[in-house]
């Protein structure tokens, strides 16, 4: 039995070298363009009727993604807490917006964020992308892009340049005035469809590359999605979230955990201002609830959780083997693993030094260097 | 026959739940139309009672009818500091419990399903004229901004004006308004980027609630911002498969007495709503009340516009006959 596979895997790594793919192999061709097509082993992708894939929308969406003319006082895009070289996260523990008012909480990944089924950390009823976009770009509390009043102002910006004359026309064909709000939306829903990753050393592993991950990383995969730890639980299916949504869903989850991160009150209460879906409807069940983020890339999104107060993977990794989180002094003091409200799959468990470097270096194959760099995410001003 | 039974059925027990601060979907029933419950007990100089719709769909074929006939009416509005005129060059003194000064930043609010009450006879809905600009099938914009002063962030036209046709008969004598606040269920949780006027302003978007500011009143006490944003809360499901429910819809509803459009206006009045709240310190939430039921400053500035919080009863002194 062995024989044969390991004869494959060696086809397979001698294709690699000469950089064309095969469907079945441990190699994969990396599009040269971007596209919405799923990568090898996912799904295909829920895509709205009425905003289809184009290259030409995801490239104009690239452009607006990046381009600060896309805020108020033109000092921000997207790309600006959205950085790729994070994982488009933006290595701050809380974003900033243009007018430099704190956000409560960290910027998310977008890696893959087209199989995302509810959008924001903790927000059911934003569902779409296209939709997503006008928080950022209008949102008040906090101001983030700033653009509430001047939608006006900002296509005007658009319409000004030469450049977006032909990307609006070749994106939207057939409209006699492309420059329209809803428009932009769907070009940058577009491009965030497009920014898919699949290519870490664990998927290279899953589709057969068993060199590809160390030992280390492979006894650190076990525990991972073991009973022990539960951490597939939350962070598992091919996106490393529970929070999925793809063309073939037609009965749609929308998880949301509280993993006892804070206890300000015996009763599991979060700090005000930031606690989770709770803030949404009002309902005290959903205190401290949050979606599960996707742990693709995981090792270059430091700091952690939706307030970036864990600073590292291990600090992490101390957080869910306590069952939740003990802050022993000061305003948000209290014992998060007795929080009556925390998820029944935060218990704590125990790992040896040695499983922890396991676990870690586990974590650390999940990142796909590649989605770092590719030209085809780049900022196209060349600022980020 | 039963079916005047029932809704009055449901339209008194409506009332009755309504005074216990409830708000969910069982209230569906009181977008009837038929019950004068809310009026009957009410003074004619001017009275107005609050109830809460629920946030049913309520859009009717003939409220969105373009082409609909029948007389033409006007509804006026006015926006008011107690006793004067709302402007955006000016400041307010003796504003709330610590009598503070009002530097006015915004003054906007959508309104839907306007009836007026005839003298005798059930209420008729005013079909409202499709302008394009501040009407749109049965919602209204009303603006009494206009971008000048401290009003920066607003916009140079303004409209205090529901225009619209009621199918009665020119002459009728009408002696009540109903109407109910902000945008209906319908078209609340539509995709904005794509909306028609006026629902396509993005100052008046609430995108993270996937619906619109209802009403957006904002201000100044010194440094502390009052920003008085109105809207559903409490929203899940999919806007764009058109699943969204929202647990708080907050649109408030409205019966002024005492009402003849020939000769009355509705006057907002600004002062009466912030009359019970200390607005020179916001005391937790949200800067002002965004709807928020914790919000300290929602505890009082909510149930003004007649929306209880908890189970206590709301009585809007928002609006006035005039």
């Amino acid at each position: 039995m062995l024989r044969p596979i390991t004869f494959a895997l060696t086809v397979a790594a001698a294709a690699l070298v000469a950089g064309c793919g095969g469907d079945d192999s441990a190699t994969v061709t990396r599009p040269t363009e971007l596209t919405a097509a799923p990568p090898p082993g996912f799904p295909a992708m829920r895509i709205p009727a009425d905003n289809a894939f184009t290259r030409e929308k995801a490239e104009l969406g690239r452009y607006l993604f990046y381009d600060r003319r896309l805020s108020g006082n033109e000092t921000q895009s997207c790309g600006t807490c959205h950085r790729q070289r994070y994982a488009f996260t933006d290595g701050r523990a809380r974003a900033l917006g243009s007018t430099m008012q704190d956000h409560p909480r960290a910027s998310m990944s977008l890696v893959n964020v087209g199989y995302t089924v509810t959008l924001t950390w903790a927000n059911p009823s934003v569902r779409q992308l296209e939709r997503q976009a006008l928080v950022p770009m209008f949102g008040e509390s906090p101001v983030e892009l700033g653009l509430a009043g001047m939608e006006s102002v900002m296509l005007d910006r658009l319409r000004a340049d030469a450049r977006y004359q032909t990307m609006f026309r070749a994106a939207f064909p057939g409209q006699s005035e492309p420059f329209t709000l809803d428009n932009v939306t769907k070009a940058i829903a577009t491009f965030e469809r497009a920014i898919l990753s699949a290519d870490s050393p664990y998927d290279r592993y899953q589709r057969g590359d068993r060199s590809a991950m160390s030992a280390s990383a492979v006894r650190g995969m076990d525990l991972y999605f073991g009973e022990r730890l539960e951490c597939f639980h939350c962070h598992g299916g091919f996106n490393l979230t529970d929070a999925v949504i793809t063309a073939a869903t037609r009965i749609e989850e929308t998880p949301f955990h509280n993993t006892g991160l804070y206890n300000l009150d015996g009763m599991g209460a979060y700090p005000a201002g930031n606690t989770g879906v709770h803030e949404i409807t009002s309902n005290p069940a959903d205190m401290g609830r949050f979606r599960a983020p996707t742990l693709r890339n995981i090792a270059v999104t430091a700091p952690y959780m939706h307030d970036g107060s864990i600073a590292t993977l291990d600090g992490v990794l101390d957080h869910y083997a306590a069952g939740g989180r003990t802050i022993a002094s000061g305003p948000n003091a209290g014992v998060g693993s007795a929080s009556p409200l925390r998820s029944e799959f935060v218990r704590g468990f125990v790992l040896s030094p040695s499983e922890r470097e396991d676990l870690l270096a586990f974590l650390r194959a999940l990142t796909d260097q590649s989605l770092l760099t590719d030209p085809r995410f780049a900022d196209p001003f060349g600022r980020e | 026959m039963t079916m005047g039974s029932v809704k009055t059925g449901l339209a008194i027990l409506c009332a009755a739940a309504l005074m216990q601060g409830c708000g969910d979907d069982s209230h569906m029933a009181m977008d009837a139309g038929e019950d004068h419950v809310h009026t009957d007990d009410v003074a004619t100089d001017g009275g107005a009672d609050a109830a809460v719709d629920a946030g049913s769909d309520v859009t009717s074929d003939a409220a969105s009818d373009a082409t609909a006939t029948g007389t033409a009416v006007e509804i006026r509005f006015e926006a008011a500091v107690g006793t004067a005129p709302f402007s955006c060059t000016t400041t307010f003194p003796q504003m709330g419990t610590s009598r503070a000064t009002w530097t006015p930043l915004d003054f906007r609010f959508y309104v839907h399903d306007v009836e007026l009450v005839p003298a005798t006879g059930a209420p008729v809905p005013v079909t409202l004229d499709q302008d394009g600009t501040w009407q749109y099938r049965n919602v209204a914009l009303l603006d009494f901004e206009n971008a000048s002063g401290t009003c920066s962030n607003g916009t140079t036209a303004t409209n205090a004006v529901v225009r619209g046709r009621v199918d009665a008969p020119a002459g009728t004598r009408f002696t009540g308004l109903r109407f109910k606040l902000g945008v209906p269920q319908a078209l609340n949780h539509q995709n904005p980027a794509a909306a028609p006027s006026p629902l396509n302003l993005s100052t008046l978007f609430w995108a993270w609630q996937s619906g619109y500011k209802f009403a957006r009143i904002d201000g100044r006490a010194g440094t502390n911002a009052v920003n008085i944003h109105i809207g559903s809360t409490g929203c899940s499901g999919d806007a764009m498969a058109g699943t969204v429910t929202c647990s708080e819809p907050n649109r408030a509803q409205y019966a002024l007495t005492g009402f003849d459009p020939t000769t009355n206006v509705v006057v907002a009045d600004l002062a009466a709503l912030l009359a019970t709240t200390d607005v020179s310190r916001d005391q937790g939430g949200a800067p002002g009340c965004m709807s928020g039921l914790t919000d300290p400053e929602c505890a009082t500035i909510l149930p003004a516009f007649g929306i209880p919080v908890g189970s206590a009863p709301a009585t809007q002194t928002f609006f006035r006959v005039r």
